[in-house]
C-alpha cells in the first residue's frame, strides 16, 4: 500500500507496515523552483510545479496543495506583508478598535487567493490521483486573532460574548474553505490553529470547542476525513482537542510523540508528527533528520501514525535532508543501521590508516550492519567471497560489522557513512549497492594495476650525464637514451654543467656518465649509529 | 571604537514581554544611555502592534542600527527563515557591540535561541540573556491567559516589573514569577525606565564582563570604556537544547557538575519524569537545582561558555535521556 491509500488507513487508526510520509511543503515548493515566497503564493502554475517537483524529490504519500495561514485574513481584509522567505504577515486586523463583527462578509471562493489555491488543487488532483492531497484551512481561532489581533486574548475575560460571536463567525468562514478545498478534490482538510497553545483548557472547552467540532462534523459529514494541527505548547490541550473529533492530529517538536499517542488513542484518533525543524531540518545533517525520523517512528509506532515536520517547512530546508527522509521511512534496513549508530560509543577511537592499502595485497574490506540478518549486507559479502579466489591470492578481503566496536571505529576511521559499503584499499568503492560481478572485478584489477604502477615509478636509481655544455653532452645523452630503449626500463637522466658540482663527484674529465643506485637501508625506524655507519663504509 | 571587536562574537539579547509591557520604552532608554559608548543594533517586528518606527527612534538622536523584519507576530519556528537570512549581512554591515531584539509576545524565545545556531550566525552572535517586561497593572490576567507569557518569564534572566507606579506592592507579582522561575533576577522599573546601576548590571551579565561574585554588588563605577563592553569577552557561544522526553535526574546532576567547569551559564528545565522537573541555573561553577512540579512544555537548556560545540554538547546532553516508552 502506498500514497493515499496508506494515508487514508493510517488516519483512521489503522496499521500501516510502512509509515506514511506528509513533508508539509509550503513556501519550500518555491525554493524548489527558484521563486519567493510572494511570486509563489500568488500563481496557482507555480504551486502546481512547486509541488510537482516535491513529490518527484522526495516521494511522499500525502502532501499539502498550500501552506499559508493567511488566505481567509486576506480575503476578510486584512493587509499582509510579504517577505521573500516565509508566508506573509497580517499587518492589520479590521476588528481591533470599535470595529463591529457585522462589518465582514462570508467568504466566497473568488476571493482574494482563493481562487488560486482551488486552481492547484484541481490540477495537482488530476496530476496525482494517488497522492493524498491536504488542504490546509486557518483554525477559527487563528483566523480571529488575524481579524482582531492581541485584544482577542484580553477580550477573552472583558467580553467573553462577543469572542464567542467572532468564532462562531470564523469558524464558518473555516467551515466555507474547507468545503471548496474538498470539492476541488483535496482528500484531507488540515485546521491549522496554532493560536490555541496559547491558551489552557479551560479557556479551550470554553471558546474553541464548539466551533472547531462543527468544522470537523462538516468535514464528517462530507464522507471526508480531518486532521487538527497544533504547533507550540500545546500539550495542555490534547485531549479537549480529541473533544472536537477530529480523524488525526498533528503535532510540533515541542510536545511528545508518545503522550499524543496515549491520549488519541484513547478516542480513536490518529496522530502525526513531530520532525524537529529548525535544528535538525533546517540546519541538520541528511543523517540526522534520518536519525530523527527513526526516533520518531519508534516512538510512535505504526498504529494510526504518519511521519511528517512539526509545522511548515522553512522555505530553504536543505533537499537533501527531506530526501533522506523520505528514503529511510521506506527502508527497513537502513533504520536497522540508524537504530545501530545511535548507541556507538561517544568517544569511537579513530584509527590512523594513511598507510593502509600499501600492503603488496589488494585489500577489500566490506562494512555491514550483520551479513546474516542484512540482507544487502550478505549479497555485497557474498560477491566479494565469490571474485577473491580468481586473483590467486592477490586480494584479501574483511567482513567489518558495526554491530561490533571494531566494525564501528574501522567504519568512523574510513569515513564510510552507509552500509552496506565496499572499500578497496582504504578507498570508499561501491555504497549501498551491490556491484554486479564484473565492475567489482573491474575495480580490484584497476587497484591491482595502479599498485604495479606505483611500483615501477619508484626511483630505483639516476644516470647522470656531465659536461661543460649542453652541446658537449649532446652525443652521451644520444647514447644513453638508446640504451635505456633497448633496455626497456623507466630510469631518470639528469644533467649536470656546474664545475663545482662534477668536480664534487670525483670528476676530473667531462663529458662523463655517474650511475647511481639508491637502496632503501631503512624504513619507519631508528637504526643505531654502528649500522648506519656500516652503510657508509659501503658507499665510501 | 574597538575594530578588533569585530572578531569576537557578538552578544545578543532577547527583550520578551506582552503587547504593552514597554519594551519599545526600555529600548528608547537603552539606546538614550548608551549608544554613545557603544555600537547598539536594535531588531524590531515592523508590524507588531505597538512598534515605534525608526523615524521615533531616531528622534532620540543618538547613533544606533535598526534591522525592521516582518514576521507578523513570530509565533511559529516556520515563519524564522527570512530573520536568519537578514540578520546575517546586517551583522557584517554594520558590525554592533551589542544587538537586542524586541520579540513580540507571542514569540517563542527558545526557538529564537535555536535560530542563532544556523551556520552562518553561529560564529557572529551567541544568546547572551532574555529579559522579560511585566506590565504590572495587567500581569494577573495575562499570566493566566496566555502560556507564551509564562514561557517567556521562564525562560528569561531577568524579569523587569514595569509600571509599578500603578500598582499597590509588587509581593503577589513576585512570588508568582518566583513560582515560574526560580532564578528570575526581578527589577522594578517605571516607564521602562531602569536604574542605571542595574542596567550596567545586566549588560555586564549579558557581556559576562565580570565574575558572578563581583556581579552581585552594584557596578563599581558607572563608566564603561567606550566599545569595551565586550573587551574581556572569551570566545562565547550559546547552545539551546530543547527535548520532550525524560531524563535521569542522576546523569544529569553528573553532567551539570562536568560542565559548569568550563560554561559560564547554563539554565534551563529538565523533566524527569511525569511530575517533577529540574529547574538548573549554573553560573560558572555556582550549581543550584530545584525540584519543581507544574512544569508545563518540554526540557529546554540554554548554555553559554567559551568556544562551546552546539552539536556535541546537545548529543551528549541528549544521551542521558531515560529509554522508554519505545516500541521497537
Amino acid at each position: 500500500m502506498k500514497g493515499k491509500d496508506l494515508v487514508l488507513h493510517a488516519l483512521k487508526g489503522g496499521q500501516c507496515s510502512t509509515i506514511p510520509w506528509v513533508p508539509f511543503v509550503g513556501v519550500h515548493g518555491g525554493h524548489l523552483i527558484g521563486k519567493n515566497a510572494n511570486e509563489y503564493l500568488h500563481s496557482a502554475d507555480l504551486m502546481v510545479n512547486g509541488i510537482s517537483k516535491a513529490i518527484e524529490l522526495y516521494e511522499p504519500d500525502g502532501i499539502p496543495v498550500c501552506f499559508d495561514l493567511q488566505i481567509e485574513a486576506e480575503a476578510l481584509g486584512c493587509k499582509l506583508g510579504w517577505a521573500d522567505e516565509n508566508p506573509p504577515a497580517v499587518l492589520s486586523h479590521p476588528l481591533s478598535g470599535l470595529s463591529n463583527i457585522s462589518s465582514l462578509n462570508p467568504i466566497s471562493p473568488d476571493q482574494g487567493r482563493i481562487p488560486v489555491v482551488l486552481k492547484a488543487t484541481r490540477e495537482l488532483r488530476k496530476k496525482y490521483p494517488d497522492i493524498a492531497l491536504y488542504g490546509l484551512v486557518t483554525g477559527p481561532f487563528t483566523l480571529g486573532l488575524h481579524l482582531l489581533g492581541t485584544e482577542i486574548f484580553m477580550r477573552m475575560f472583558e467580553d467573553p460574548a462577543s469572542i464567542h460571536e467572532l468564532l462562531d463567525f470564523t469558524s464558518g468562514v473555516t467551515r466555507s474553505m474547507s468545503k471548496y478545498l474538498l470539492d476541488a478534490g483535496c482528500d484531507i482538510i488540515a485546521v491549522v490553529d496554532p493560536m490555541t497553545s496559547q491558551i489552557g483548557p479551560d479557556q479551550f472547552t470554553e471558546f474553541i470547542h464548539k466551533p472547531v467540532k462543527s468544522v470537523f462534523d462538516d468535514i464528517r459529514q462530507q464522507s471526508k476525513y480531518s486532521s487538527f494541527f497544533v504547533c507550540g505548547h500545546a500539550q495542555q490541550n490534547i485531549d479537549v482537542m480529541c473533544k472536537t473529533g477530529p480523524d488525526n492530529i498533528s503535532i510540533d517538536e515541542n510536545i511528545p510523540l508518545d503522550f499524543v499517542r496515549n491520549i488519541c488513542q484513547g478516542y480513536g484518533i490518529s496522530f502525526g508528527g513531530n520532525l524537529q525543524l529548525t535544528l535538525v531540518m533546517l540546519m541538520g545533517t541528511p543523517e540526522d533528520c534520518q536519525r530523527n525520523a527513526v526516533d520518531c517512528m519508534d516512538i510512535a509506532g505504526n498504529i494510526g501514525f504518519i511521519l511528517a515536520p512539526g509545522c511548515d517547512l522553512p522555505m530553504k530546508t536543505p533537499i537533501a535532508n527531506l530526501k533522506a527522509v523520505g528514503s529511510v521511512i521506506r527502508d527497513s534496513y537502513q533504520q536497522d543501521i540508524i537504530r545501530t549508530l545511535e548507541h556507538k560509543p561517544d568517544k569511537t577511537k579513530i584509527l590512523n590508516l594513511g598507510e593502509y592499502g600499501k600492503t603488496d595485497r589488494v585489500i577489500v574490506d566490506i562494512i555491514t550492519l550483520d551479513s546474516e540478518s542484512c540482507a544487502p549486507c550478505q549479497y555485497m559479502v557474498e560477491a566479494v567471497k565469490e571474485v577473491a579466489p580468481h586473483f590467486e591470492g592477490l586480494v584479501e578481503w574483511h567482513e567489518h560489522s558495526i554491530k561490533n566496536l571494531e566494525g564501528v571505529t574501522f567504519m568512523s576511521s574510513l569515513f564510510v557513512k552507509n552500509i552496506p559499503t565496499i572499500c578497496i584499499d582504504g578507498k570508499i568503492t561501491f555504497v549501498s549497492q551491490i556491484p554486479p560481478r564484473n565492475e567489482l572485478i573491474r575495480a580490484i584489477q584497476s587497484r591491482i594495476n595502479e599498485k604495479l604502477k606505483i611500483r615501477l615509478r619508484v626511483k630505483q636509481g639516476e644516470i647522470l650525464l656531465l659536461g661543460k655544455s649542453s652541446e658537449e653532452i649532446a652525443p652521451l645523452r644520444e647514447k644513453t637514451r638508446q640504451a635505456i630503449a633497448e633496455l626497456g626500463v623507466t630510469i631518470e637522466v639528469r644533467e649536470e654543467t656546474d664545475p663545482l658540482i662534477i668536480q664534487s663527484l670525483g670528476v676530473t674529465q667531462t663529458p662523463a656518465l655517474v650511475s647511481v643506485k639508491y637502496k632503501i637501508r631503512s624504513e619507519a625506524g631508528q637504526p643505531g649509529t654502528d649500522v648506519i655507519k656500516e652503510w657508509i663504509k659501503e658507499i665510501i | 571604537m574597538d575594530q578588533g571587536n569585530h572578531l569576537k562574537k557578538i552578544p545578543f539579547i532577547l527583550v520578551t514581554g506582552f503587547l504593552g509591557s514597554g519594551k519599545t520604552s526600555l529600548l528608547l532608554d537603552f539606546v538614550r544611555k548608551y549608544s554613545d559608548r557603544m555600537r547598539i543594533a536594535l531588531i524590531q517586528n515592523e508590524f507588531a502592534p505597538g512598534h515605534v518606527d525608526g523615524f521615533t527612534l531616531k528622534q532620540t538622536g543618538k547613533p544606533f542600527e535598526l534591522l525592521e523584519i516582518n514576521n507578523g507576530s513570530v509565533f511559529c519556528a516556520c515563519l524564522l527563515g527570512d530573520f536568519i537570512s537578514r540578520l546575517e549581512p546586517f551583522i557584517d554591515q554594520h558590525h554592533p557591540d551589542v544587538i537586542l531584539l524586541e520579540a513580540t509576545g507571542l514569540a517563542d524565545p527558545v526557538s529564537l535561541g535555536q535560530v542563532l545556531q544556523a551556520p552562518g550566525l553561529s560564529d557572529k552572535i551567541y544568546l547572551a540573556g532574555s529579559w522579560c517586561l511585566l506590565d504590572a497593572l495587567n500581569f494577573q490576567r495575562v499570566i493566566q491567559s496566555i502560556s507564551r507569557a509564562r514561557h517567556q518569564i521562564r525562560i528569561a534572566d531577568v524579569v523587569l516589573i514595569n509600571k509599578i507606579d500603578l500598582i499597590h506592592g509588587t509581593s503577589e507579582i513576585r512570588a508568582k514569577i518566583l513560582e515560574i522561575n526560580p532564578f528570575a533576577k526581578i527589577i522594578e522599573t517605571t516607564f521602562g525606565n531602569i536604574d542605571e546601576l542595574h542596567l550596567l548590571d545586566l549588560l555586564n551579565f549579558a557581556s559576562k564582563k565580570c565574575h558572578p561574585d563581583e556581579r552581585r554588588d552594584p557596578v563599581p563605577n558607572h563608566e564603561i570604556p567606550d566599545g569595551n563592553i565586550s573587551e574581556p569577552r572569551p570566545n562565547l557561544s550559546s547552545c539551546v537544547v530543547r527535548s520532550t522526553r525524560y531524563f535521569d535526574e542522576g546523569l544529569v546532576r553528573d553532567f551539570i557538575l562536568q560542565h559548569s567547569q568550563y560554561l559560564h551559564r547554563l539554565k534551563g528545565y529538565i523533566r524527569i519524569d511525569e511530575s517533577n522537573t529540574m529547574a538548573i541555573q549554573t553560573v560558572f561553577t555556582q550549581i543550584s537545582i530545584t525540584i519543581v512540579s507544574g512544569y508545563e512544555g518540554p526540557c529546554e537548556i540554554i548554555a553559554i561558555g567559551p568556544n562551546l560545540d552546539n552539536r556535541e554538547f546537545s548529543k551528549q546532553l541528549l544521551s542521558l535521556k531515560k529509554n522508554e516508552n519505545k516500541t521497537h
